[in-house]
């Protein structure tokens, strides 16, 4: 429906009307409805969104990491030009930890408490055909382009020998060790101070460079995303609501939730003031399939087409795209 | 007028071993300190934030106050009346005039009460039985905006913003004279926190309370404090009002966490200063001052001298620790906006540590 | 997945109280259902036991003896011709009684300690912990033989023992739970309100720790109605001539070769009685807490 060259050979990642439920006692939750876009290769993707938005499940489908009860239900996800979706199990499996990797919101349960930092990073390595000295030695090497100061003394360690920020330094390690050529990343810096935060978001810029990798960047916090992503995919109860190319979307943002979204961040407020903008009302229930647009029930400007109609994909400029109704009205007018 | 709570010289310890285990060892100091020398005031109806990072010890300065910590030695005044060396029973009648709210909305709500029952809490612990229960419930609920027929729900029946809304309303069911709010924006949405804090900010106005805030978050500083004070390492680093600090910090930290800040704006990108490292550990404290290993003005002095507070002549109320305050141009960071292309103002620094080490006197 | 949790409509909501939800799901656990009537059944047999028995149970020569069952002796009779059917019906109150009795003296007795120990200082704590664990460590049959031993065979004596090995179970879940819900965010939210520690060990941890512990007893009554049976069998329980199920057992065990009638209708109530408590338990484990065995 978009994209007429949609099979360009420059995307890492391209989803194509991805529907996704899960099955809960009280019926099916349509937890993500006709996502599509492309992470082009070498870039990083933002993708922005409040809780319960979809982008965590998102990231976990594109990983196969989905609980018993999700089920996709159409579209595809085509990684480097194959459909993961169709992917037989055990080819899926090989490609986790080897051309696809991950980095998790908390880096303690990411890691195994038993055991050292270092038979961690060798044995990620198992696709690699190479001697133990050798994984040992890369490992060493990563360890070193993460930050970690004295890598060798700090292989033995165990993961609780580290703090929260040091932490989520080994996790990136490990997931950039085997040389990704997509990096997924679910809010990496939620659980770090923001002196933290800051550090990470550089590291991770600094290594996507060197490495030439793609990351899809999961996060709530539109600062970080401005700060490192190339484009931005906004999400909004289980729809993407409007993508486009970092700058076009923080200055120039087209879909009336973007616009609220960027309006409620504190940190563009900068006169003091004691009231702040918020987005009344609350994310509709994901239960059963509902007519219209699903931002309607907290928009300012819904008006009768919103409830009666879904909206379409409108592209605004070159690379941006939105879906609402008020696009076409002012394309309608214009014309 | 004398302040509602005063704090003097607080010290808050921590067992790190049990006696058996630093006998064996060896350890003849078997403590952290988590809050070093704390003193401040709050007057009425004011609000103050406490700031700083995971481990700074602010949340354990709350709850020393509210009392479900003790302190090792200093005083801690409500209203006159010295609270800290009070029995839980002795303590009862203040804290009918102080409440807090923690920083986990729903894990802060006693599972298996309904929210009628969480609201009213506060009446049936104090005693105040002639209430109409039902009543003070649905005043209570009107005040922070949810409708009466919540009144009947658990605790995980709500959503995060709602979870918070009962906090503050269950804060204020018996009329405080103060309010400690952990990290109020914490586990919220950003469409969320507005609401959450204007709401505050109303019953401010209205009831004219007192607020200690404390967060990482210096965007809620921002909006909702009249004074900020920074922690680092269990000790204030910088003190001030709120305007004074945003506008122009002296301490090298409290730049360094206005920085931390990432600008929601992809154009935005200034010479970010990024601290190096990360905040030691308590039970290894640096020498002198304690930011030198993480500052990048750091000098010779700073790994020797431990600075004490010093103050600048204009504003005595502002008053930080550092042997090498900031001294800025005029021109501050937030009201400065790059233009996309702007490349020179990116390289060129626009902070710079002032000259001679001593050019402000101590107080 | 995380909307689902949170975002009830309103009216749902106000509806679902937590007794409804049970109801709604027990009804569902079809196990569940068929213990719950079985143990209705036999506690309403033994409460209403004179109302239910078609001879007196005690009474010697109400008919032939070691009959086959007829439509007048629905189990026929035993040895000294008593009706085996009313000394079954009768011979219930006495399981079930030691059961009520012991399990609950112990639940009462746990509950405290388990509170105490976790709610009070860390040195009582490892102090009841001691006395738990060297109780359990024990093995409970020699324990119970030493007891009788010392008190003589009595009902008295088999609650008693009972009782005593039961306690430092519950205690100990009570412990682990309390010991839990101490350490959360609104246990120090009641104590920054002025709460204190009554309050808060039965307004707020109570009902927190009280379904875990009525589960786990509802699992152990089968297993205290094997125990005393299994004892009187033995013939350490309740003296003759008082009907009871495992003496009913006992009496028909000399007779096995010449009538069986005798055992097996000694054994279905036990047997019965067993399923069906089992049954109940195990549902309301499912419903409430599934991983709560991995606490002892």
């Amino acid at each position: 429906m978009r994209r007429d060259d949609s099979v360009s050979p420059r995307s890492v990642l391209e989803i194509r009307g991805l529907n996704l439920d899960f099955g809960t006692p009280r019926g099916r939750v349509h937890a993500l409805r006709n996502v599509s876009f492309d992470l082009p290769a070498g870039q990083v993707v933002g993708i922005v969104g409040e809780s319960g938005s979809g982008k965590s499940t998102l990231a976990y489908t594109v990983m196969g990491l989905l609980p018993d009860n999700a089920e996709v239900t159409a579209g595809s996800i085509l990684f480097e030009g194959k459909d993961l979706l169709k992917m037989r199990a055990p080819a899926r499996r090989s490609l986790l930890g080897d051309r696809l990797s991950m980095i998790f919101q908390d880096p303690m349960t990411a890691l195994n408490p038993v055991r050292t930092i270092g038979s961690h990073m060798i044995d990620i390595q198992h696709h690699e055909q190479v001697s133990r000295g050798e994984k040992r030695a890369r490992a060493l090497e990563m360890l070193h382009r993460v930050g970690i100061p004295d890598p060798e003394s700090r292989v033995g360690a165990y993961p609780h020998h580290f703090s929260g920020g040091m932490r989520q330094r080994v996790c990136i390690a490990m997931a950039l060790l085997v040389k990704p050529a997509l990096l997924v990343a679910d809010e990496p810096t939620t659980a770090l101070d923001a002196t933290l935060e800051v550090q990470i978001i550089h590291l991770l810029k600094q290594l996507q460079k060197e490495i030439g990798c793609s990351i899809l960047f999961v996060s709530h916090h539109l600062g970080a995303v401005a700060e490192l992503c190339d484009r931005v995919v906004i999400m909004y109860a289980g729809e993407v609501v409007e993508e486009g190319s970092v700058r076009d979307i923080f200055h120039n943002p087209a879909h009336p939730y973007t616009r609220a979204l960027l309006e409620c961040d504190p940190g563009r407020i900068k006169k003091s003031t004691r009231t702040l903008p918020s987005i009344p009302g609350e994310v509709p229930s994901l239960l059963g399939t509902k007519l219209g647009c699903i931002f309607r029930s907290r928009c300012p400007q819904a008006f009768d087409r919103c409830v009666q109609e879904n909206p379409v994909e409108h592209r605004i400029g070159l690379d941006q795209v939105a879906r609402c109704h008020l696009l076409d009205e002012k394309r309608l007018v214009s014309a | 007028m004398n302040p509602l709570l005063r704090v003097k010289d607080l010290h808050v310890r921590f067992r790190t071993m049990g006696p058996l285990k630093a006998l064996a060892t060896g350890t003849k100091d078997p403590f952290i300190d988590a809050v070093c020398g704390v003193s401040f005031e709050i007057r009425k109806g004011e609000t103050l934030a406490l700031v700083g990072e995971s481990g700074s010890g602010k949340s354990t300065i709350a709850r020393t106050i509210i009392g479900l910590q003790r302190a090792v030695s200093g005083s801690i005044t409500f209203d006159g009346q010295e609270i800290e060396d009070l029995s839980r029973t002795e303590r009862k009648p203040y804290l009918r005039r102080m409440a807090m709210m923690f920083q986990d909305p729903l894990g802060s709500l006693s599972p298996r009460l309904t929210v009628q029952s969480l609201l009213t809490e506060p009446f049936r612990i104090h005693g105040l039985k002639d209430c109409d229960v039902g009543g003070e419930a649905k005043r209570l609920l009107r005040m922070v905006g949810l409708p009466a027929d919540f009144a009947r729900r658990y605790p995980h029946q709500l959503s995060g913003g709602q979870a918070r809304r009962i906090g503050i309303a269950r804060a204020l069911a018996l009329n405080p004279d103060l309010i400690i709010a952990d990290e109020p924006t914490a586990g919220l949405d950003v469409s969320v926190q507005g609401e959450v804090l204007n709401l505050l900010a109303r019953l401010q106005d209205e009831l004219g309370m007192a607020v200690l805030i404390i967060t990482h978050n210096l965007n809620v500083v921002r909006h909702m404090a009249d004074r900020m004070a920074i922690m680092y390492l269990g000790r204030f680093v910088e003190v001030g009002s709120t305007e004074r600090i945003f506008d122009q910090p002296r301490h090298p930290y409290t730049e360094a966490l206005l920085a931390a800040n990432p600008e929601p704006d992809p154009d935005a990108v200034l010479n970010r200063i990024e601290v190096r490292g990360e905040m030691p550990s308590l039970l290894r404290r640096p020498s002198g001052c304690e930011f030198h290993t993480r500052c990048r003005y750091a000098q010779d002095i700073c790994g020797r001298v431990f600075p004490e507070p010093s103050s600048t002549p204009d504003d005595t109320e502002h008053s930080f620790r550092c042997h090498l305050p900031l001294e800025r141009d005029p021109a501050t960071l937030f009201e400065r906006r790059l233009s996309p292309v702007d490349f020179t103002s990116r390289i060129t620094s626009r902070h710079r540590p002032s000259a001679s080490p001593r050019s402000v006197a101590p107080k | 997945m995380v909307i689902v949790s949170s975002r009830l409509g309103p009216n749902d909501a106000a509806e679902a109280g937590p007794f409804g939800a049970f109801l709604r799901q027990f009804r569902k656990n079809r196990v569940g259902v068929v213990g719950a009537v079985l143990v209705i059944l036999i506690v309403a047999s033994a409460i209403f036991a004179p109302f239910v028995v078609t001879h007196d149970p005690t009474r010697i020569m109400v008919g032939p003896r070691l009959a086959p069952p007829s439509l007048d002796f629905i189990l026929g009779t035993d040895q000294l011709g008593r009706d085996t059917f009313s000394r079954a019906i009768m011979g219930s109150r006495i399981p079930l009684l030691a059961a009520s009795v012991s399990l609950s003296s112990a639940l009462a007795v746990g509950l405290v300690l388990g509170l105490i120990a976790g709610f009070g200082p860390r040195w009582l704590d490892n102090l009841l912990l001691l006395v738990f664990d060297t109780i359990r460590s024990f093995p409970s049959i020699i324990f119970a033989l030493a007891m009788i031993a010392l008190l003589g065979p009595s009902l008295a004596s088999v609650i008693l023992v009972i009782a005593t090995t039961s306690m430092p179970i519950y205690a100990r879940v009570v412990r682990t739970q309390t010991e839990a819900q101490r350490s959360s965010e609104y246990i120090a939210a009641e104590r920054s309100m002025g709460a204190g520690t009554t309050r808060i060990l039965a307004v707020h941890i109570l009902p927190n720790v009280l379904g875990p512990l009525m589960i786990l007893v509802s699992m152990d009554v089968p297993a205290v109605i094997a125990v005393e049976a299994g004892l009187s069998f033995l013939g350490m329980g309740v003296r003759p001539p008082t009907p009871d199920w495992g003496a009913i057992l006992n009496d028909g065990y000399n007779y096995i070769d010449r009538t069986p009638w005798l055992v097996i209708a000694g054994g279905i109530p036990i047997v019965l009685a067993t399923l069906g408590f089992t049954f109940l338990g195990e549902a309301l484990r499912d419903i409430f807490d599934p991983k709560l065995r991995k606490d002892l």
